[in-house]
């Protein structure tokens, strides 16, 4: 007998090229979340690019809070002021600021000729729109807060010049000027409406975002420091897996990587550049002086004398920080408070404080690497019983009166870079919504508004002195080290940035190249 | 009763419990994404954000209100096609969900042409030469693939084919929109890895199938007839032996075609289980509901086309019935 059917390795053969050809026609309909709907970058050798993670928030510039969505959204729209890696103030779309005398008022001269990349002129109408979006009282913009009890409000005069009227003097306010959602955008702009048109007056053009996949960029040549951007164009890619992003790096798929431990023991260094950019935050210890054991500053003296601030820089940081002398101000602040000793680890002190004590308590926070080595450190010191509670971000951070991250005994929780005033207002002022110390001292309040309230330098310079004294000694907040963020980059990029990617920098990439 | 009955039956009862099992799950997921800690405003928002505008962006999009209630509101929505807007995107839902959907099929496809072959031709193989050096070799190397993780496979992958040759793209999602042959390139790896997951259990069902077949008494009479080659093989044992195979294979191309977290993530493929990574993440209760309804119904409807090719493949199957 003969059979006439197909045997079951031609059967098998033929599903598999049916499910093949299935596959090919499914591949060809498949596509991304394109919200643009222009085609992608092609010449990616004159293209800067970068890895980001997926932003898990909606883009638009009056409410990104996410550092990959800020990116996204702030390459297109273009801040009055930026900071460099030394801390200087840099005129973006404002030429000039001056404050009165009595420092309650703010004058912003705007560069003349800026536009959108709609054609339109940058003009005061719109930098006043964009800072009452922020500041409204129905604002979900994360910068809200910085301006909270600081400015009053803002107005137009003439097109050229805005004019902000201040609730209080701070003599910081520039400073201000350079955060989160600060991207100036037009006076007509509808919140919620970024993607479907892309508008601000930066750097670069968004050619395509898709969610999930990443964004392509050209560069804008209305911008009005266009011959100062030499590269062609920006790519972000997104990689939701740090593995994936390393081999990406190594590849040369992307341009940069954030130089963690994870990248630091993989690859040889000596083949990239190593970017070092300015301070971008300091992670505090907040110690609770209202319960047991730090209700005793004796405890807290101890435990400040007892940190080894160089081990956290060695095992926590890679070696991208700097020793801190637990008051907050940065080193490349423009004062810096003299008089006090430098706080290194010093047990005979540590002993004489406790006088034969032994302390326990429990470290609480969401940065398990530095709960770790803190927790190892201290545990190696006579006196102290250490454990360790290590949250989810969620839970640490969770809403509500009984939040871990205000209530517990010791925390560890990481914060901005600001100007050193600002943090008396957020978590050293009795009544503010951070105070996770439950720290209470009318004089800081008092030397933090007089210090906001001048621009004379030496008076300045002494309120700085007595303020930090004041934080050194009451400790609160133990401030070991100052964290500067490093990165990666490939060799075929050529020239400085302004300093690391992010919103106090205005993500600037003036002067930087790509080499043939 | 007539084969044609019998599927109409089972249309019918799977008819019934889709929507069941569906439902239970739609209220697991809902009631989950409650109790875990984490707050959609505060996570959009940063950390930042006074309580009032967390509170206030909550509001806005309907998730202050009582569980039960925004519940109901949302499957009265989903049933009548209003899938609702991503908290995290901003986009509707149903487009988000699809687009994706399909993305995840073609993936899923690309790798269930990869396992079908791959894994029938090593099991057949392994059973022509029980008991050899091949046959042990193969038994070790499957054995040990099985128990890889498919991360671990991902990465080796991408190190081997991205890194050191480099012959195929570490971002699988550069190549999806961009024509047949860049998108195929680019699902090349993820779906290999897919593939291998799979490979190492289908073709030990089917050596042990054929090896069954083969030492059976109506396989010694059809020799004895004089049935040789492709007659023997295809009339006789692959029929019978591959019985298992076929409803194994029908459970996992469902599986595949619902997407995989892990390898969607790993090679930044933008499917289905990629985007159910990311609405977890942020508690993106909509897409999540949306994302777990459509996975959930794609593997029973697998289920349901593998219990009616079985009975086409097996007259003998039947299910039970009370009456």
């Amino acid at each position: 007998m003969t059979s006439t059917r197909f045997s079951p390795g031609a059967r098998a053969a033929v599903a598999a090229l049916a499910v093949g050809a299935v596959t090919v026609a499914l591949a060809g309909c498949a596509t991304g979340t394109d919200t643009t709907n222009t085609a992608a970058n092609s010449d990616a050798d004159a293209v800067y690019r970068i890895p980001i993670t997926d932003p898990g928030s909606e883009i638009d510039p009056l409410t990104v809070a996410d550092y990959n969505a800020q990116l996204i959204s702030g390459l297109v729209t273009e801040p009055l002021v930026s900071l460099d890696a030394d801390g200087a103030l840099n005129p973006r779309l404002a030429t000039a600021w001056e404050a009165s005398e009595d420092g309650l008022t703010w004058t912003v001269t705007l560069r003349e000729g800026a536009l959108f990349n709609d054609g339109s002129p940058v003009t005061s109408a719109d930098v006043v729109a964009t800072f009452e979006a922020i500041t409204g009282e129905d604002s979900l913009s994360a910068g809200r807060s910085a301006f909270e009890g600081i400015l009053d409000s803002v107005a137009a005069d003439g097109d050229g010049t805005v004019v902000f009227t201040l609730a209080r003097a701070f003599s910081d306010f520039p400073l201000l000027l350079t955060g989160t959602n600060t991207g100036i955008l037009p006076a007509d702009y509808e919140p919620g409406t970024w993607l479907d048109n892309p508008v601000g007056a930066g750097q670069f053009l968004l050619e395509d975002y898709t969610v999930g996949e990443g964004a392509t960029y050209v560069k804008n040549p209305d911008y009005w420091d266009a011959d100062d951007i030499l590269v062609d164009g920006v790519e972000l890619k997104i990689y939701d897996d740090s593995q994936a992003s390393l081999l990406a790096f190594q590849a040369g798929e992307i341009d940069r990587i954030a130089l963690t431990s994870d990248v630091a023991a993989a690859v040889d260094e000596s083949q990239y550049q190593v970017i070092s950019s300015g301070y971008n935050k300091f992670d505090g210890i907040f110690l609770n002086v209202e319960a047991a054991p730090f209700d005793d500053p004796a405890v807290r003296e101890a435990l400040a004398w007892a940190i080894d601030r160089q081990g956290l820089i060695d095992n926590v940081y890679e070696g991208n920080a700097d020793i801190a002398n637990d008051v907050t101000f940065f080193p490349d602040y423009e004062l810096q408070p003299a008089g006090l000793e430098q706080r290194e680890q010093d047990l005979d002190k540590v002993a004489e404080l406790l006088d034969g004590r032994t302390v326990s308590f429990t470290i609480t926070t969401d940065n398990q690497l530095y709960g770790e080595v803190l927790q190892q450190q201290l545990n190696a010191v006579p006196g102290f019983e250490v454990d360790l509670d290590v949250l989810t971000g969620e839970q640490y951070y969770a809403d509500g009166d009984a939040t871990p991250w205000l209530n517990a005994p010791l925390t560890i929780t990481n914060w901005a870079k600001r100007a050193p005033s600002q943090y008396i207002s957020l978590i050293y002022t009795a009544d503010a919504a951070w105070n996770a110390s439950h720290y209470a001292n009318p004089e800081i309040e008092q030397l933090g508004q007089s210090f906001d309230a001048t621009t004379d330098e030496a008076e300045r310079q002494g309120l700085a002195d007595d303020i930090a004294a004041i934080q050194w000694s009451d400790l609160p907040v133990i401030i070991p080290t100052f964290a500067k963020g490093s990165v990666l980059q490939s060799t075929r990029i050529e020239g400085e940035f302004a300093g690391d990617l992010d919103f106090d920098t205005g993500y600037s990439f003036a002067g930087v190249s790509i080499s043939e | 009763m007539g084969g044609g009955r019998q599927h109409y039956r089972i249309i019918g009862q799977r008819a019934v419990q889709i929507p069941l099992v569906l439902l239970v799950v739609s209220v697991l997921v809902f009631w989950l994404v409650q109790v875990v800690p984490g707050d959609p405003g505060r996570n959009a928002l940063g950390p930042y954000a006074t309580l009032d505008q967390v509170q206030a962006w909550n509001a806005e999009r309907g998730l202050d209100g009582p569980l039960v209630a925004r519940y109901l509101a949302w499957l009265g929505g989903f049933a009548t096609g209003d899938w609702g807007t991503s908290l995290v995107y901003g986009d509707p839902v149903v487009g988000l969900v699809l687009e994706r959907l399909l993305n995840s099929f073609a993936l899923g496809l690309f790798a269930f042409a990869i396992l079908v072959p791959v894994a029938l031709g090593l099991g057949v193989l392994q059973a022509r030469t029980e008991g050899s050096r091949t046959d042990r070799a193969l038994t070790v190397l499957l054995m040990s693939l099985a128990s890889v993780p498919e991360f671990v496979v991902g990465v080796v992958l991408l190190i081997v084919f991205a890194l050191l040759l480099p012959v195929l793209p570490i971002q699988s999602g550069a190549g999806v929109g961009e024509g047949f042959l860049p998108q195929l390139r680019a699902m090349t790896l993820p779906a290999i890895t897919l593939a291998l997951g799979y490979v190492s259990v289908v073709a030990r069902m089917t050596r042990t199938g054929v090896v069954e077949t083969t030492g059976s008494q109506f396989y010694r009479t059809a020799v004895v007839k004089g049935v040789r080659g492709p007659a023997l093989f295809g009339g006789h044992v692959a029929r019978n032996a591959l019985i298992p195979t076929v409803s194994l294979l029908g459970v996992y191309l469902g599986a595949l075609l619902g997407g995989s977290a892990v390898v969607e993530t790993l090679f930044g493929y933008p499917g289905l289980g990629e985007l159910l990574v990311t609405a977890t993440q942020e508690k993106d209760i909509f897409v999540l509901e949306a994302g777990v309804m459509i996975t959930g119904l794609v593997a029973l409807t697998a289920l349901l086309l593998t219990d009616i090719a079985f009975t086409l493949i097996d007259p003998r199957v039947r299910y039970a019935r009370k009456d």
